[in-house]
């Protein structure tokens, strides 16, 4: 077959191209709503529905098989859902392979085999089915749709395997689970996609607010100008200094501003990030992001200090990048601001490292901390712990550049104690030439 | 650095739909420039167009001047006549225009290609999200720069921006008043250290126009009060033919000798020029590369004068108004 009118055809089609940025592009949400509830429910719900279930089905309303042994086993999984030191970071590549494990385990696999063992009876074609849909509602659908369809195979195969059975599988049992594996699929896709555009439109209204104070912002920026050359003109007028002063401060004022604007518009972003290779020093980047900070005042910026261990060179975009310096700065400020204590130097420190193929840039501030309930939202779109003046892109976006460059961004933080977030980076080796595109900015 | 054949004050044209904006633009604007504010494409649109016809007109004044030269008639003389009469509305003839991108009617490069037949400089303002447009359509050349709105000192990027439109030699005229120089003439003026010393001199003469003529050879310029004044070019090696027509001239012994050694020239082509009869002997500045320049002021009623100057057009002028389009030959129909 000739590839490339097939390619053609699908970068030219707009459903085509809908359905790759679905299928391919859109992230992976392992842990679909990874609330800190919801997923505490999810785990007592194992924990205490699989020995119920024993219950019911060997006591109440005896099935032809169960087994005691392999319903403990899944209800302690279940437990797992439970404990802080696993739901704490659920954006954790960790956490999500264990979540996913756990959910392969209990629902396709496990009642795949129970199914089997059960000789295919009506009650297990029925529990099969409902557990296919849950699964749909727990992870992202491209993972549920392949992990059921092992999850049947595999589990088929292991009754099989411990009891034979010469039955053929019920045409009307096919049926019924082909039912519930597309009609899952479907809502799984059309909840994704109705997710994103919620998202899409919430950031393309932010992106626009951001346009629209640029307007007012640049005559604010021309009226400082203004005062300053009328303070000029007249320098040895009376009031000339006071003028020129106040000049400054509304100079410096749409400075920062059309800075932050900068950065809400690029975290606005962040569902369309450009992929970039530039080769990338971390000294220089957070040297230049330190730099072009608009601190409030001249205390803020002396309370930053960079400790540079050992540089290291790794590829990202560098403006993303430099957004995300950005925002990780801000961050910290504000915590140190909420924490109302004077700011002095080394309240904010960033440090650069590096040991062997991993490069690490680690900022550390002693603000207020985050609480533990919120840690593991932070990188969430939308989530915020600062409710009134912050609507919680910066780390979402952070988190979406970060992972574009194959690297991770880390944090840890004690109430009242501050916070450490770590972005770890795999290091550019210095013979890898840039036979890459460069990013032409 | 190069030293224009031909150069006068251009004015600049701003169009942006935020007539605040606008304000604090002519607020921070130097105030030598003559400045127009729209906040309506259709306006700015209409205004700029009926320009090419006087820009039209103007050059065509300046190519008869240099018909009734090859017929005979002197430069120095027509030139001044044509100062005197030539109405100073000519310095507002927009040079510069200066068009915002994002605007709800049109935008910035939709009114640009409408100005098609304009011949000035354009320059794009622009958002952050639109540098990609600017950049392209820097890249087809509709547009010579472009500027970001929120670019950090924006007014003194946009100055220097705009001032390095305006001294840009006006295209049509200097290639009228080439056919006046030979090819040593132009390899001289052109000459990096000679233009670089003849743009001083301009400044320091307060000069907001002027001419280079090759018969005779020198430059003509008019500062911003309406005084005239000529700037005798002279290389080295024809100071002994000048010494000889001074000599003509009634010039003897020791004036001679400093013509000849190069601390003096004589203004003897000049005062001809404008009808005097009194010549004599002038300071000689050197310029280097064995040029000499001498500087002689054009007396009294020869001159345009403070009623024609650019001192008073501006004045004129008065306060920066937004959206007045009034064509700029009724604009100052009584000058």
């Amino acid at each position: 077959m000739n590839g490339a009118p097939f390619k053609n055809w699908i970068s030219y089609n707009a459903t085509a191209r809908q359905l790759r940025e679905e299928v391919l592009h859109a992230p992976l949400e392992s842990i679909l709503h990874p609330s800190l509830l919801r997923l505490r429910w999810l785990g007592a719900f194992t924990l205490i529905g699989h020995p119920l279930f024993y219950w019911i089905w060997h006591y109440w309303l005896p099935q032809p098989y169960e087994n005691l042994w392999v319903r403990c086993t899944i209800s302690a999984l279940g437990g797992l859902l439970m404990l802080n030191w696993f739901i704490a970071e659920p954006s954790q590549p960790r956490t999500q392979h264990l979540f996913n494990a756990i959910c392969f385990i209990q629902l396709p696999l496990f009642f795949s085999w129970m199914y089997v063992m059960n000789d295919r009876n009506a009650v297990w074609i029925a529990s099969l089915a409902a557990g296919v849909l849950v699964y749909f509602h727990l992870t992202d659908w491209r993972i549920a749709a392949a992990g059921s369809i092992a999850g049947f195979l595999l589990g088929g195969a292991m009754a099989m395997a411990m009891a034979p059975t010469a039955d053929v599988q019920p045409a009307t049992h096919l049926v019924v689970l082909g039912f519930g594996w597309f009609a899952g699929l479907m809502l799984g896709i059309s909840g994704a996609n109705l997710r994103r555009e919620r998202l899409n439109h919430s950031l393309a209204t932010i992106g626009i607010m951001a346009h629209e104070l640029r307007t007012p912002l640049s005559t604010a920026g021309l009226i400082a100008d203004a005062l300053l050359i009328e303070a000029r003109r007249q320098p040895e007028a009376p009031r000339a200094g006071k003028l020129e002063k106040l000049g400054q401060r509304l100079s410096a004022l749409t400075r920062s501003m059309n800075h932050h604007i900068d950065m809400q518009i690029a975290n606005a972003r962040l569902l369309q990030l450009a992929q970039y290779n530039d080769r990338i020093s971390a000294r220089e980047l957070v040297a230049d992001a330190v730099a072009a900070y608009p601190y409030r005042s001249t205390r803020e910026a002396e309370c930053v200090e960079v400790i540079v261990h050992r540089d290291f060179i790794f590829r990202g975009a560098r403006t993303q990048f430099s957004g995300v310096l950005d925002n990780m700065i801000q961050n910290a400020l504000r915590s140190l601001q909420a924490s109302g204590s004077f700011v002095s130097p080394g309240d904010l420190r960033i440090e650069v490292g590096s040991r062997g193929a991993e490069g690490r840039i680690t900022i550390s501030d002693r603000g207020i901390g985050i609480d533990p309930a919120a840690l593991q939202r932070v990188f969430e779109p939308f989530f915020s712990s600062d409710h009134g003046t912050g609507h919680g892109l910066g780390l979402a976006f952070c988190r979406r550049v970060v992972v574009a460059a194959k690297g991770s961004l880390r944090v840890k933080s004690e109430p009242a104690a501050g916070a450490v977030f770590t972005i770890a980076l795999p290091v550019d080796s210095p013979d890898n030439h840039s036979d890459e595109k460069e990013n032409p900015e | 650095m190069i030293f224009p054949i031909y150069r006068r004050p251009g004015g600049v044209v701003f169009l942006d739909d935020d007539p605040a904006y606008l304000e604090m633009l002519a607020e921070v604007m130097p105030e030598h420039w003559p400045v127009r504010l729209f906040t309506r494409p259709s306006e700015c649109i209409n205004y700029l167009q009926q320009e090419p016809p006087e820009l039209e007109a103007d050059s065509w004044r300046h190519q008869e001047i240099l018909d009734r030269w090859h017929s005979g008639q002197g430069l120095i003389a027509q030139i001044l006549q044509y100062w005197r009469e030539a109405g100073c509305w000519r310095f507002g003839l927009a040079q510069v225009c200066v068009v915002d991108y994002s605007m709800p009617a049109m935008n910035g490069l939709q009114v640009l290609e409408e100005l098609a037949t304009w011949p000035g400089a354009r320059v794009l303002l622009t958002g952050r999200a639109d540098e990609q447009i600017a950049v392209q359509a820097f890249n087809s050349a509709l547009i010579e720069q472009y500027v970001p709105k929120q670019a950090s000192e924006i007014s003194r990027r946009l100055t220097t921006s705009i001032q390095r439109l305006l001294d840009e030699p006006w295209g049509l005229q200097a290639q009228t008043w080439r056919a006046s120089l030979s090819r040593e003439q132009m390899a001289v003026i052109t000459a990096p250290p000679i233009a670089r010393q003849l743009k001083v001199l301009a400044d320091t003469l307060r000069w907001v126009e002027h001419v280079v003529i090759g018969d005779p050879f020198g430059v003509l310029g008019l500062d911003d009060a309406g005084q005239a004044t000529w700037l005798h070019l002279e290389h080295e090696s024809r100071l002994d033919d000048l010494a000889d027509l001074a000599a003509c001239g009634g010039l003897s012994g020791a004036d001679l000798d400093d013509i000849r050694a190069g601390r003096s020239l004589f203004d003897g082509e000049f005062q001809v020029a404008i009808g005097s009869d009194r010549s004599g002997l002038v300071t000689a500045i050197p310029l280097g590369h064995g040029m000499l320049a001498a500087l002689t002021k054009v007396p009294g009623d020869l001159n345009p004068g403070p009623d024609q100057s650019f001192a008073r057009f501006l004045h004129d002028r008065g306060t920066r108004p937004i959206d007045d389009a009034t064509p700029l030959r009724s604009a100052f129909a009584h000058t």
